[in-house]
């Protein structure tokens, strides 16, 4: 009998929805791993990036604050010599020598400033992003772990279903098994047989004819949806 | 003789932005007292020198004989020691109030430490600026 036929097409149908989704999940695992140990290893050139900046800033006040040492005893050297100068020319040129030196010895120091709080504040934003950094690879390598497992799972169900479904397709007639496999083939989602609620296929949502509906109620022949040409029950 | 330790934190999420300040007051290895509260809008290092303002308020109460200010802020502990000027017209008024508040003890030392050793008053700082 047809109605047979069609509740057998509605077992096969939701093994198949489980394989498609078995297999879709096992097939997109590599990707998505792939992409989320991507996001660990952009997390890493971060914080050798911050890494980097910060060596480069520390290096930069360690040399002013050596420029700024070396300026400090040229001012001190020459403020003995003031005691030792004769003349008075000498001793204003001196003078002079001693203000130039002192407004770059304040120039120096205004760099070292900005410099330091510039270290101060990448030291925060490492310690910050390297906290960050770690508890996102946590998370990542945790939720691997738990889909490989769950990769692992799903071969195992593939498995049993592949084997379901070879028993329900040999007790379905080859005939109707055809029509269903030809459907399913043209199907992004492999749905090739949907319930018509209302007047509705429940497959495209398009609204199905009233004699269709019929057809579908009669259950003596296998009925197609006119828009998307799935088998309607 | 009392000795106390006082860890400082300033901390401010946009710099200038929403502010807050943590501090620890340690003798010996008890604490004595745990501040956290919200400055309203600052820069860091404003807020590091509002924390030491607030820690050396709060040390007066135990009449310790020894501070030792521990801080992250490299600007605030060389300032503080004296290695470099303060620039920032406003930081120069809050260095004058910290000044004038040092000149109440005997002796007070600053430690630049590495923010690695400064988590506690950084996590009360940080604690505050999300509660307040």
């Amino acid at each position: 009998m047809l109605k047979d036929e069609i509740e057998k097409l509605i077992k096969l149908q939701e093994i198949d929805s489980e394989i498609f989704t078995c297999e879709s999940f096992i097939e997109d695992f590599p990707p998505r791993k792939a992409q989320m140990e991507k996001s660990i290893e952009t997390a890493t050139q971060d914080i050798s990036f911050i890494k980097k900046e910060q060596k480069k800033i520390q290096v930069e006040k360690k040399e002013r604050e050596l420029e700024l040492e070396s300026i400090e005893d040229e001012i001190k050297k020459l403020q003995k010599r003031l005691d030792e100068v004769k003349t008075n020319k000498e001793y204003t040129s001196l003078l002079s020598e001693i203000e130039n030196l002192k407004k770059k010895e304040d120039e120096v120091e205004d760099v070292i400033l900005v410099l330091m709080e510039k270290e101060d504040q990448i030291n925060k934003k490492l310690i910050e992003s390297s906290k960050k950094s770690e508890e996102m690879k946590k998370e990542i390598e945790a939720k691997i772990i738990e889909e490989t497992r769950k990769v692992e799972e799903m071969k195992k169900k593939l498995e049993e279903k592949k084997l379901e479904r070879a028993q329900i397709v040999s007790e379905i007639r080859v005939d109707v098994y055809e029509i269903y496999e030809r459907i399913r083939a043209g199907k992004k989602n492999g749905i090739a047989i949907c319930k018509l609620e209302g007047q509705s296929c429940t497959g495209c949502s398009m609204f199905v004819p009233v004699y269709v509906a019929e057809k579908v109620k009669a259950k003596k022949e296998i009925v197609h949806c006119e828009n998307c040409s799935r088998i309607l029950y | 003789m009392k000795e106390l330790t006082v860890y400082i934190d300033g901390a401010s999420k946009g710099n200038p932005g929403k502010a807050s300040i943590g501090l620890i007051i340690y003798s010996d290895k008890t604490l004595l007292k745990k501040v956290g509260a919200s400055i309203g809008e600052a820069t860091n290092n404003v807020a590091e020198y509002i924390a030491l303002i607030i820690a050396l308020i709060e040390c007066l109460r135990y009449r310790p004989e020894k501070i030792e200010v521990r801080s992250d802020s490299q600007l605030l502990v060389r300032q503080m020691q004296g290695t470099y000027r303060v620039k920032d017209r406003y930081l120069q008024k809050l260095q004058f109030i910290a000044t004038r508040l040092i000149s109440l003890y005997n002796n007070v030392y600053f430690l630049y430490i590495p923010r690695e050793e400064n988590k506690e008053a950084d996590k009360t700082a940080e604690d505050a600026l999300k509660s307040g």
